[in-house]
């Protein structure tokens, strides 16, 4: 089984670095995201390890071997490519059968192995068609028989699923997740998309501007977000500027504009120091003096939102910032009159004092 | 409705005016087809006719397939026609060679001398022919290698290269590189990716390029007349002929060429035609298959990778 | 070289190595350095006087050497008839009765040896004057060789402009160039228009077709169906003559007129295709919209069609005017010797007058008028050369 290290990897393009001091281990048989908006370099880090770019400096090793000078035909990786790159003058078998024709594999044996995949991809019998009589989705099938014909360590997908549509995709997102657990393959995915990162993954990281921001479970990105980018980029958060005026037991106290805000300090952070407090939406509730909460904050409401199973509350804090309460839709809202005056309520162990840097 | 706005305001045109007016680009599209085939109409019927020096279509004094017979047995101008060949053959691999050369290079290096080399390259085909039959010429012979069929297909190479190059250019702007990273990804070497990914990509261009560069060097005269030295090609010959003594041999030949020219068209046309219908079949079956996607059945996925 | 290193990362040894030297091949074996060549060639001018001078002392020499072998003959001859002094009066008396034939030309018959002796001093002050001459002549040719060298200069240039022939030659070729690029556009405007505006996709199809098939004939044969047009019993002047507009046969050849008929025709098709292809880019609703707003029918031309066809207009009319001024086959065809094409006086210049310093430097001349109207195009309808290759 072969683990993926980056070791300080950094790749630049003249003045332009696509990609800063990236450390990190991807352990054999993960399926493994790197989530972040288009241009934060993800896309960089998988050309980096499939072979199609070198890093300007650090290293990428695969099984502990060092890759450098290692070309794409020669690396134990397979890429499934954003727009598939299904080859469209090969019939079916042949583009699955291709990484087997260039191993020297004899036509039966190419055949043999195109067939039984084909059955595993839930195309039996359609080997000889061409790709363009195919569907979105049995395209992408095939470029995922192709992929594991040639029996990768590991297979990097590069936004697979971002051209089919909603439907497909959320079955895709299961189909892929299944194939993954069943062949035990390595899976680097990338996307922008956090549901397909969030649902799919074992590890997820976050990136922005070239650097990773969080490396994490998916749940662990969620709940304690490291960076006040993560925090925003993933999922919906409410954050509160203001400066850290006394922190213990783990905990911070916040002076913001909202009054004094008690929150986890995870990283850190000392009195005195710039802060964002994150709270999310659905961890709030509407207090209305009635206590029990750590943190009370007096807001007004702006206007209701019913999403079905909860209700949107927006409100707006003294300082005109806007607070967002996910409310289940079991409770009285008669009183959340337009300009009323309401109480937001949440725990200091749910909200999560981080270092004020660039938000998503 | 935009007529109306024009009758309206012109109202007094009388309906004859009118009427004129609307046909006046269809007669002018007549008169001008009759203008591109009536001299070829006539070259063609005077090599049917008995009337021998000058040829003329009129007056038609008697059907005959005589000049045909002559032009077969027409030595000097069968010899011709060898020169020519080998020539076109030899400009063939020679344009299609660096001409793809030249293509690859400007679609795929990443530098800023890349205008001035795309400058240089395409430049030929806004050079007289004479000059690039002279410049070849003079540059040959201060080698030693004087005037003949090398010279001329190097000459004739110069400026068809840069046709086949702009056929590649605009076939390889539409070449998605993500299918050689793919090929490469798989395990491929460059070469098979170029041979198994690039190329039968490019051979509709290649075959049409190299059909271009063949009627191109086949129909020379300008650049070879300069290059060709003591030697001679078809078209040299026919236009000697055709100045100085002009028999009905020479319509004879014309009527060979247009009637290969028309079917060449022709093919293409069909050619064309079924392979839209093809496209349009593919794309309905793409459809078809969208609708009866089926499930995957994961258990046999397990089975199938882990044997 | 950053660039070639990693196209050979992205492409492999073997292919990039393929891809470079192709190029350079091409670039510099087939179009720089021949054209280098081409200048060089038409800057090394040699003084024709100078040459003619070269030829007349090699003739002299020539003659000298005749002359100096044929007086040593004739010394030989003198010195074996004194050395037979006697025998050759004997031989005389019995030689004369038996070979009436014999000796003829012998000038020195019954001359006494004092006499022979005489002429052979004669010969031989005239050999050794021979000898002074041909090393006179010698040492001249020298001379006369380095005069003749090609040097490098601008004479040939200066040549075509002081060539009282050739000088309105070359402007009539670039004139005449000019109305066959104005007539084709005009002519071919229309045509393109309608191809790409108002025919239906089907009809225009065909019609492509239908102009495709002239295109791909032989560039001879298009003139040659004017040569038979044009000539004195072609179908132009029987018809001409036929209403009553011509009593005898027009001689369409001696003028410029079968040149510029003939270019028009062979040419015309350039300027159709590029008109085409930016014309049918442009969005029909533009015209539509125009004429909604009462546009006439040639405002809408003049502010709507026109500029958006103007790159093709100018690839038009430069690919017209380049063949046109640089063709070959239409005036050696249907012009005469006294309507001749800056082209074919070129031509002469390589292949009659053996002068390939002046023929370079005329196909130079040629050279620079059409890069400076293409770049005068280029400037009028500010359009780049990546529009143009199109």
């Amino acid at each position: 089984m072969k683990n993926i290290e980056l070791d300080n990897v950094t790749l630049r393009f003249g003045d332009f670095t696509a990609v800063r001091n990236a450390n990190l281990e991807i352990k054999a048989g993960e399926f493994f995201s790197f989530l972040g908006p288009s241009g934060c370099g993800k896309t960089t880090i998988l050309r980096m390890i499939s072979g199609f770019n070198e890093p300007s400096e650090g290293a990428i090793r695969i099984g502990g071997q060092d890759m450098a000078g290692i070309g794409p035909n020669d690396r134990p990786t397979a890429l499934i490519f954003q727009n598939l790159a299904l080859f469209p003058l090969m019939t079916v078998w042949e583009n699955i059968a291709y990484g087997l024709r260039v191993r020297g594999l004899s036509k039966t044996d190419q055949r043999r192995r195109a067939d039984e995949l084909l059955d595993m991809i839930a195309l039996p019998g359609q080997g000889d068609k061409m790709v363009s009589e195919l569907s979105g989705g049995q395209r992408q099938r095939v470029a995922i028989a192709r992929a594991l014909a040639v029996e990768p360590a590991v297979l990097l997908l590069d936004e697979p699923l971002s051209a089919l549509d909603l439907k497909l995709r959320q079955h895709m997102r299961a189909e892929l997740r299944a194939i993954q657990q069943r062949t035990g393959v390595t899976f680097i995915y990338i996307t922008h998309d956090q549901g397909e990162a969030l649902t799919m993954s074992d590890r997820v990281a976050v990136m922005s501007q070239g650097e990773l921001e969080q490396v994490a479970t998916p749940s662990e990105i969620y709940s304690n977000p490291k960076t006040a980018f993560v925090a925003t980029f993933v999922g919906e958060n409410n954050p509160v500027s203001g400066h850290i005026i006394d922190v213990k037991n783990g905990h911070a106290v916040m002076d913001t504009a909202m009054g004094h805000l008690r929150a986890r300090n995870d990283r850190n952070l000392s009195v005195g120091d710039k802060a964002m407090l994150f709270i999310r939406p659905e961890r709030c509730q509407v207090a209305n003096g009635e206590g029990g909460k750590e943190n009370v904050v007096s807001t007004k409401v702006e206007r209701l939102d019913l999403e079905g199973s909860y209700i949107n509350l927006f409100a707006r804090g003294a300082d005109g910032g806007r607070f967002v309460v996910h409310m289940t839709n079991n409770q009285d809202i008669a009183h959340l009159q337009h300009n009323a005056d309401v109480q937001i309520g949440f725990s200091a162990d749910e909200a999560v004092a981080l270092p004020a840097t660039q938000m998503a | 409705m935009t007529d109306t706005t024009l009758t309206h305001r012109t109202g007094s045109i009388p309906a004859i005016g009118d009427w004129f007016m609307e046909r006046l680009p269809g007669i002018y599209m007549v008169l001008f087809f009759l203008y591109m085939f009536l001299p070829l109409v006539f070259m063609m019927i005077a090599a049917f006719n008995t009337t021998a020096v000058p040829p003329t279509a009129l007056p038609f004094e008697g059907f005959t397939l005589k000049w045909f017979g002559a032009l077969f047995a027409n030595a000097p101008l069968l010899a011709a026609i060898g020169n020519s060949l080998v020539i076109g053959l030899g400009v063939i691999v020679l344009s299609l060679t660096l001409g793809l050369s030249g293509a690859l290079l400007i679609t795929r290096l990443h530098a800023r001398s890349k205008s001035a080399l795309y400058a240089i390259l395409v430049s030929p085909l806004l050079t007289p022919g004479i000059i690039l039959g002279i410049s070849t010429l003079v540059f040959w012979n201060s080698a030693g290698i004087p005037g003949g069929l090398f010279v001329a297909t190097l000459a004739q190479s110069t400026f068809i290269a840069s046709y086949c190059m702009l056929m590649f250019i605009a076939r390889l702007q539409r070449f998605d590189s993500g299918l050689e990273e793919a090929a490469l990804d798989l395990g491929a070497s460059h070469q098979q990716v170029f041979w198994h990914v690039t190329v039968p990509f490019l051979k509709p261009t290649i075959i049409t390029a190299g059909l271009i560069a063949f009627l191109q060097s086949f129909e020379n005269f300008n650049t070879t007349v300069f290059a060709i030295g003591t030697e001679t090609t078809l078209t040299i010959k026919l236009a000697a002929l055709a100045r100085k003594t002009p028999t009905p041999e020479v319509n004879a030949l014309a009527v060979i060429f247009i009637a290969l020219t028309v079917v060449m068209a022709i093919l293409y046309e069909v050619k064309r035609r079924s392979d839209a219908a093809r496209e349009k079949v593919m794309a309905e079956r793409a459809k078809q298959a969208e609708k009866e996607m089926v499930s995957l059945d994961i258990d046999k996925v397990a089975a199938t990778t882990a044997a | 070289m950053e660039a070639i290193s990693s196209f050979r990362n992205r492409y492999g040894a073997i292919l990039t190595t393929y891809v470079f030297v192709g190029c350079a091949t091409w670039l510099i074996g087939m179009i720089v350095a021949p054209q280098l060549l081409m200048v060089q060639k038409s800057l090394m001018y040699s003084d024709p006087a100078a040459a003619a001078a070269v030829s007349q002392t090699k003739a002299s020499t020539d003659r000298l050497f005749v002359e100096k072998g044929r007086a040593e003959r004739e010394v030989r001859k003198v010195e074996a008839d004194i050395q037979a002094g006697g025998a050759a009066e004997a031989d005389q008396s019995g030689g004369g009765v038996f070979n009436p034939f014999g000796s003829s030309g012998n000038q020195n018959a019954g001359a006494s040896v004092e006499e022979l002796e005489a002429r052979r001093d004669e010969l031989i002050a005239r050999l050794g004057q021979i000898d002074d001459e041909i090393a006179a002549n010698d040492s001249a040719l020298v001379d006369a060789e380095k005069a003749a060298q090609p040097r490098l200069g601008l004479q040939n240039y200066f040549e075509l402009f002081s060539n009282d022939a050739n000088r309105p030659i070359f402007f009539k070729t670039i004139w005449s160039s000019i109305l066959v690029t104005l007539i084709a556009l005009i002519v071919c405007y229309p045509v393109a228009f309608y191809l790409a505006v108002s025919a239906s996709k089907e009809t225009t199809a065909l019609l492509m077709l239908g102009l495709i098939v002239p295109y791909w004939v032989n560039e001879i044969l298009r003139t040659f169906s004017w040569l038979m047009l044009l000539s004195s019993n072609g179908l132009i002047n029987q018809a001409l003559i036929g209403i009553g507009l011509a009593d005898t046969p027009i001689d369409w050849r001696s003028g410029n007129s079968a040149v510029l008929i003939g270019m028009v025709y062979a040419y015309i098709l350039f300027m159709v295709f590029p008109i085409y292809n930016t014309v049918e880019t442009l969005d029909k609703n533009q015209i539509e919209a125009a004429r909604d707003l009462g546009a006439p029918r040639w405002m809408i031309h003049w502010t709507v069609v026109i500029p958006h066809a103007k790159p093709g207009i100018a690839v038009g009319c430069i690919m017209t005017f380049m063949l046109a001024a640089g063709s070959y086959a239409v005036p050696v065809m249907l012009g005469s010797t006294t309507s001749k094409w800056f082209t074919e006086i070129i031509y002469d210049q390589f292949y009659e007058g053996g002068n390939w310093g002046l023929g370079s430097a005329y196909a130079f001349v040629l050279l620079i008028t059409c890069i400076l109207f293409i770049m005068m195009m280029m400037r009028l309808f500010r359009v780049n050369l990546q529009d143009i290759a199109k």
